[in-house]
């Protein structure tokens, strides 16, 4: 369809909503801060709206979004102290552009193993994780609101992730 | 379940989760890299954090608001304009050229903004578009006529109750100075002047996002139960704290062991008027007890009875005499 090269506003905007949330979980991976991550993704974004003109629809724009969002991220952790060489390669997050496989079936069968692995976390320890994953709220917050101390969280959030190490199959992810 | 997690785990768990210091990320790296089993340990724990973010994402991420964040922030200039959107854009200019003008005229012929005042008490109101306000005495609210435009704007004084009519197109923004509160439908309570001078909102239900009004691309969103302060033009968000939060609305009292102090100050913001402790050990008393729609006589008898004091309600001072507690 496309004639003269670039990309269309409505090529554009299809574009971010198939690969917003896979770019925010790259980004995520580097950034573990959540409304950082989404600033970066949505800076990669806008640079990629004022470059369109150069951009070739049916090329790699996905590979040129996932590198500059890579980019980025390791400025900001550089530029915040968060930078660690070591992590980055035990993390497997070192080489090459990020290609995120949309496997539904897969997703939904994660989904479903996750689910599981959460309900089967004790009262408070679920409580803990979910005002920290769901809610957005930091280790000192959560102790606040439910008057605990900051290391009662630490360790149930540890516990939490150790629960879903042993019971999530993650072959095939990170 | 688990067992006591090792001083490497809880680091692995704080480095995953943003916790961790830049001091602590050094630490981790070198433990990570000490021995296989640290390898192994912090790689699997990393995939089961991505393993897990990813069907959090994926559930959790709103798409449409996502896009209209970004589409906000789109610059217009610089294309390569098809001759028919050029068309289109002379179109535009005439329509935002004569936009301002329409407003200017309307402005000149009679005001175009409507204020409702509460001065006498509690007030409640129904906007143009079917949002819920409620007015706590003294709070001032302007709005445009009927609320038509891109955006419902409203300017707000005082304390009061939103209970915002969802439309997804059109956010409804609030004023208050240089802070805007801006969300697409649900309720929250602000109060743009509270005791000390500072801004405070309490989301109760769906989502809203703060910002000053020069920094419109850096919001900070809100969940429910989160509580905004502003104060020196800095925005902190914390947990809300204060079960009352609604209570001059509500006329709903809850006190669990509270001292009299705060019971005090509660009372005297629901009731409207000024409440004195005679005696600094009365703020050691504590209450715990509820209310519901009563009035301002029965609450005071109850507090008599229960902590051995003495009132004197003149109609717009209440006076609290008695030995107090220790």
């Amino acid at each position: 369809m496309q004639i003269t090269p670039g990309l269309t506003r409505s090529q554009f905007e299809s574009l971010f909503r198939n690969e917003y949330k896979g770019m925010l979980l790259f980004a995520l991976r580097f950034v573990k801060d959540e409304e950082a991550a989404k600033e970066i993704v949505q800076e990669a974004f806008i640079n990629l709206w004022e470059k369109r003109q150069s951009i070739n629809p049916a090329g790699q724009v996905k590979s040129y979004l996932s590198t500059s969002v890579r980019n980025r991220c390791l400025n900001y952790i550089r530029d915040n102290k968060r930078y660690s060489g070591t992590l980055l390669s035990l993390e497997n997050l070192s080489p090459g552009p990020y290609i995120e496989e949309h496997d539904r079936l897969e997703l939904h069968e994660l989904s479903r193993q996750i689910q599981n692995a959460i309900a089967e976390l004790p009262g408070k320890c679920r409580e803990i994780f979910e005002l920290n994953r769901f809610e957005n709220m930091k280790y000192q917050e959560i102790a606040t609101h439910l008057r605990i101390s900051v290391k009662t969280v630490e360790t149930q959030m540890s516990k939490a992730l150790a629960h879903l190490r042993k019971k999530v199959d993650v072959t095939g992810t990170g | 379940m688990e067992k006591e997690p090792t001083y490497y785990e809880l680091l692995v768990t704080r480095y995953l989760s943003g916790e961790a210091t830049p001091g602590e990320i050094t630490e981790l790296s070198s433990m990570a890299g000490q021995n296989p089993e640290n390898e192994t340990i912090i790689r699997e724990m990393s995939q089961a954090w991505t393993a897990f973010e990813k069907t959090r994402v994926n559930e959790s991420v709103n798409l449409d608001a996502e896009w209209s964040l970004l589409e906000k922030q789109l610059p217009v200039t610089g294309q390569v304009i098809p001759f028919y959107h050029l068309l289109l854009r002379i179109a535009a200019v005439i329509v935002i050229l004569a936009v301002p003008l329409f407003f200017v005229f309307r402005y000149l012929g009679h005001p175009s903004l409507n204020e409702i005042s509460a001065n006498t008490g509690r007030m409640d109101a129904i906007l143009p578009d079917g949002s819920k306000v409620t007015l706590n005495n003294g709070a001032l609210l302007q709005y445009p006529d009927h609320l038509k435009g891109k955006i419902r704007s409203v300017n707000l004084k005082g304390e009061a109750y939103f209970d915002v009519a969802h439309d997804a197109a059109k956010p409804f923004i609030i004023s208050s100075g240089e802070i805007r509160v801006e969300v697409r439908g649900t309720s929250f309570y602000i109060n743009t002047q509270s005791t000390g001078g500072d801004f405070e909102l309490v989301l109760t239900t769906g989502k809203v996002e703060l910002y000053f009004n020069d920094r419109s691309g850096h919001p900070e969103v809100l969940v429910p139960g989160q509580k905004a302060v502003i104060r020196d033009h800095t925005i902190s968000i914390l947990p809300n704290s204060d079960p009352n939060y609604m209570a001059w609305k509500t006329r709903k009292i809850a006190f669990n062991n509270v001292s009299l102090n705060d019971v005090a100050a509660t009372l005297s913001k629901v009731y409207q008027t000024d409440i004195h402790l005679g005696n600094p050990l009365l703020a050691q008393c504590r209450l715990t007890a509820t209310f519901d729609n009563q009035s301002l006589a029965s609450v005071l008898n109850v507090l008599k009875a229960t902590l051995d004091i003495n009132i004197r309600n003149s109609g717009t001072l209440v006076e609290i005499s008695g030995k107090g507690c220790r």
